[in-house]
């Protein structure tokens, strides 16, 4: 068996930690780097073989597709009342719904997306509507 | 008494809006305040004071004073001066006994003066002793503010912005500089009521402070905006101040800002007789707007031309009739009185400015203003030609005020004084003058000068109070925002609801305590007789990899982790510097350069931390992956633990093949998993290790093999019979290796480990120990053991084993009784009870059961 391969379920890894130089990374057609840190990135869409093909660069990568929970919500009210990272400077690492760790992107005008620990997702959601009613929504 | 049409005013003469103020109709306009809506009504006694419980009346119509606090819709303390009329609104008057205009209460202003001076509670009412609670009741009913938790819920909520420019204050100068500042700036004001021209407007909505980073809590109705912003300009204005003399609380002496607003913005008639006493230009200039409102001037006397020495209100039942201007009397019932206005420097003090005194104009003015913050406009100082007041105008008999919200008057401060307490400060903490809702508005410098005449020293000498957040009165549930409390769910919380466990919190997660059956006795039974199967995903799981893996773990744990072969695992104890048990777990070594390390279920964050620090400190080559989310884990445990496992996975799970502390990746019923061969229950197990996604799959193919669902409790059962510890709980944060009975795991032979020098020097004045007791009557956790009847120690963890018929539980004891077959004695309801210390564990003390 391939190292750490008990981290991954029967499907091909989504989403990867890299740790490297991840600045001279350069994601493939579909796949986007997001920055966790100094040398520190999650790589999303990735492909079959991706861990292979990093690992020939030298870059280690661990497979978080497990770890992570995507939520999507819509509008930036909403996401000012969730966190304070600011919406003109995303992606972003942060804290969403009182120390839940969180990397938020910005997929549209309105529309973003949140990566947060698989176990606190459930709770980030229930914030997320509850943040919803007091908008009036 | 509305006047007619005003050129400015606020109100909507066609839009009456009606509300209740303790069950009476009152009919207002749209644009009144509660407070001006009550004013035009004719009312003039707003509230009862703090202590004396005096009528008091309108002040500053600005939210200032405390003068108009009222209970609305069950909301105390609302300063109905500035809060918006809304229809049907429940007003009550608070801090009264009867009503607003016959209080009971009142007599504390007419008996009890000589019984009650300054501080008065801490000298009278503490003899004897056991009374002090009755006096306490006693004391809160008389005095004070509005009664919380009338409201029932409300919704509050926290809403995060950043900004270029943050304009606090929208006077002429504030709206000149967020103007210029245009498209990137937002304005924050208290009242609103203006078009903003090129920039973002928040009103009414009030700046609570300025904290470190350029953080500004703004405080906008049910909402709390953290705002950070990159420039903030200061723009708060001035506060008119009152003047000291007797009598200057009656109903009817107000500040010339309330005569403007009650003319200009509600075109209300603020009296029939006025006198006007200005020390500034501003003070004295309200003659146009008493004119315009048909008042009849009786006298100004402007302080800057003619400086008066005497000056005393006289009153009938709290409401001004007449005034005396050294020796001349005066019929009035509105006094328009002020001692010049101070800049409202606090917020800039508040981010670092340095306050002076500035004798030429007689107000504190900031200075020195910080990189970052700017102050426009008249809170700098720069404002006219002014008249120094007095410290008090003393004309007669009579209470003078310095602090209208806590009532402390003239001669409280003097006896502070008297007392000792002569810094500004000390005397703020013994008199609270400066403590009330008003946040020293005003009365600091009224008290300030009044310490700089009994001292016979200057104002700048005396200095200001700290100013602190908050700058405005608001509300608790604001600055709370919504409640909401992390929940953390195990990959397998839905298959544990669906077996009816009962859940309970274990820091922020939710486990099961037990099973549908509620027997953690059977689960106990079924995990040392056949086999049981727990959810141990809440571990904390590290991935350290790296050419220095091996190097880093060996200098961080006490214990050797060099010399750990591929596919073995070790238990570890993390110490602090001070040589503290911070954390334990297992470590595997699943690679030479790779190896995986589980913490307690609460420690996974912090042990990621305690490592990249200590990687940061010293260089090495090393990943570190925090991975507790990514992982499940499930813990199979029993007797027939091999015999279910085998026919699930191809692998050789012989006792031969994977041995006790092994560590391998194979596959069960198809789910790739890192096998540890480790058992914290003390039977036959395996700690499963796989995916979050396959996690359910796994449980269910186990459950499917026989393996009884155990929960917490049956856990620490078996754990406590093999006597292994639980940090924290067995632990605290003075516990050390060597006091909690593992000599063994510290390798002092090696060149360094974290906590090396304090472990070697550490002393042992506890340990903790094994004990058992013959009956069935356990402890709780905490009971002290006791010797010659004195505390020695106490009990940490304690169960009935039903496996071994009797008590067993962990204690931490004199190091002279931590001996095999000690006795000793534990407090259980009050009476000692025998106990015997037993040092190896209780339950197959030789691991033959875990080897096998």
């Amino acid at each position: 068996m391939s190292r750490l391969s008990f981290m991954s379920a029967a499907r091909d890894p989504a989403r990867l930690e890299v740790r490297g130089p991840v600045d001279a990374l350069q994601p493939t057609d579909g796949e986007r780097l997001l920055p966790l840190g100094p040398d520190r990135a999650l790589l999303v869409g990735a492909r079959a073989g991706a861990p292979e093909r990093l690992a020939a660069d030298g870059y280690l990568a661990y497979d978080m597709t497990a770890a992570l929970t995507t939520v999507e919500l819509e509008g930036e009210d909403l996401l000012r009342r969730l966190t304070d990272l600011v919406p003109e400077q995303l992606p972003a690492v942060g804290s969403v719904a009182r120390g839940t760790p969180a990397l938020v992107e910005r997929l549209g005008d309105e529309r973003f997306r949140l990566y947060v620990p698989r176990e606190l997702a459930e709770y980030v959601t229930e914030v997320v509507a509850d943040l919803e009613q007091g908008l009036g929504r | 008494m509305r006047l007619p049409p005003q050129p400015n005013e606020r109100i909507d003469r066609d839009a009456p809006v009606a509300f209740e103020l303790d069950g009476r109709r009152v009919e207002g306009c749209a644009g009144d305040s509660l407070g001006s809506a009550l004013y035009a009504s004719g009312r003039r006694v707003f509230s009862r004071s703090f202590k004396y419980h005096r009528p008091r009346g309108l002040v500053c119509c600005s939210g200032n004073c405390p003068n108009c606090l009222m209970t609305v819709d069950g909301v105390p303390n609302v300063r109905v001066c500035v809060e918006p009329i809304r229809a049907g609104a429940n007003v009550r008057a608070q801090n009264v006994l009867g009503s607003l205009d016959r209080d009971l209460l009142a007599v504390v202003d007419r008996v009890g003066g000589p019984f009650t001076p300054v501080g008065f509670y801490y000298r009278t009412m503490i003899r004897p002793r056991r009374l002090w609670p009755y006096y306490e009741k006693l004391l809160r009913n008389l005095a004070g503010l509005g009664r919380v938790g009338g409201a029932g819920e409300r919704r509050y909520d926290v809403e995060h912005r950043r900004v270029k420019t943050l304009v606090i204050g929208g006077g002429r100068s504030g709206r000149a500089a967020a103007e210029a500042a245009g498209g990137d700036a937002l304005l924050v004001d208290e009242r609103g009521g203006f078009v903003p021209v090129g920039y973002e407007l928040l009103a009414p909505a009030c700046a609570l402070g300025i904290y470190e980073g350029g953080l500004v809590p703004v405080a906008a109705g049910d909402v709390l905006h953290r705002i950070r912003a990159e420039r903030i300009v200061v723009a708060t204005g001035t506060i008119e101040q009152p003047l000291v003399f007797p009598g200057n609380d009656l109903v009817g002496v107000v500040l010339p800002g309330a005569v403007r607003r009650l003319v200009e913005d509600w075109a209300i008639k603020p009296g029939r007789r006025a006198v006007v006493i200005g020390a500034d230009e501003s003070g004295c200039a309200v003659t146009e707007q008493l004119a315009a409102a048909g008042v009849e001037v009786a006298r100004v006397v402007d302080l800057r031309e003619s400086p008066v020495v005497e000056i005393a209100a006289e009153g009938r039942r709290g409401l001004l009739a007449g005034v005396t201007v050294d020796g001349e009397q005066l019929a009035c019932d509105l006094l328009v009185a002020s001692g010049g206005r101070q800049p409202a420097y606090s917020l800039l003090a508040q981010a670092g400015a340095r306050i002076e005194y500035d004798a030429a104009r007689a107000t504190f003015v900031p200075v020195e203003v910080p990189a970052g913050i700017e102050a426009v406009g008249s809170v700098t100082g720069d404002d006219g030609r002014v008249a120094v007041p007095a410290a008090s105008y003393n004309g007669a008999r009579g209470k003078c005020f310095a602090c209208l919200c806590e009532d402390v008057t003239e001669k409280d401060l003097k006896r502070a004084v008297a007392e000792g307490f002569d810094s500004i400060e000390l005397a703020k903490r013994y008199t609270t003058v400066t403590m009330g809702p008003c946040q020293g508005k005003l009365c600091q410098v009224a008290s300030i000068r009044l310490l700089a005449r009994e001292l016979e020293t200057g104002e700048e000498a005396i200095g200001t109070t700290t100013a602190r957040p908050p700058w405005a009165p608001v509300e608790l549930g604001l600055l709370a925002g919504r409640h909401h409390e992390p929940v953390k769910r195990s990959p397998l919380h839905a298959r544990h609801l669906a077996a009816g466990a009962q859940m309970m919190w274990t820091g922020q997660w939710q486990r099961p305590f037990c099973y549908g059956g509620g027997d953690p006795a059977a689960e106990v039974r079924a995990v040392h007789d056949s086999l049981g199967v727990i959810d141990v995903s809440t571990l904390g799981k590290l991935v350290v990899e790296g050419p220095d893996a091996a190097e880093f773990l060996e200098r961080l744990y006490p214990n050797r982790f060099a010399d750990l072969r591929v596919g073995r695992v070790r238990y570890g104890v993390l110490t602090s510097d001070g040589g503290r048990i911070m954390d334990d777990g297992t470590i595997a070594r699943l690679d030479d350069e790779l190896f995986y390390v589980t913490t307690t279920s609460t420690g996974s964050e912090s042990v990621c931390e305690w490592f990249e620090w200590w990687n940061a400190v010293w260089g090495y080559r090393v990943e570190i992956v925090n991975v507790t989310g990514a992982l499940a884990a499930i813990n199979l445990a029993g007797p027939s633990a091999r015999e279910a496992l085998a026919p699930l996975t191809d692998a050789d799970v012989s006792p031969d093949a994977f041995r006790y502390l092994g560590a391998r990746e194979l596959r069960v019923a198809g789910v790739p998993c890192l096998a540890l061969r480790i058992g914290f229950v003390g039977e036959l197990g395996y700690e499963l290790h796989c995916s979050a996604l396959a996690a359910e799959p796994l449980w269910d193919a186990l459950v499917h093999a026989g393996a009884v669902p155990f929960g917490l409790e049956a856990q620490r059962v078996l754990r406590l019979e093999k006597a292994h510890i639980i940090v924290g709980q067995d632990t605290d944060s003075e516990s050390n290796l060597l006091s909690a009975g593992m000599p063994w795991i510290v390798k002092r032979d090696k060149d360094d480990f974290v906590g090396k020098w304090a472990v070697e020097h550490a002393s042992v004045r506890e340990r903790l120990v094994g004990f058992t007791m013959g009956d069935r009557v356990v402890p709780v956790e905490g009971a002290q053991v006791v010797r010659d009847g004195r505390p020695a120690g106490r009990v940490t963890s304690a169960r009935i084993s039903e496996r071994l018929g009797h008590v067993v539980g962990l204690a931490w004891v004199a190091p002279e009784q931590a001996a095999d077959g000690a006795e000793i004695s534990i407090r259980i309801g009050g009476e000692p009870r025998r106990a015997v210390v037993t040092l190896a564990p209780f339950y197959d003390p030789e691991g033959k059961l875990l080897r096998s």
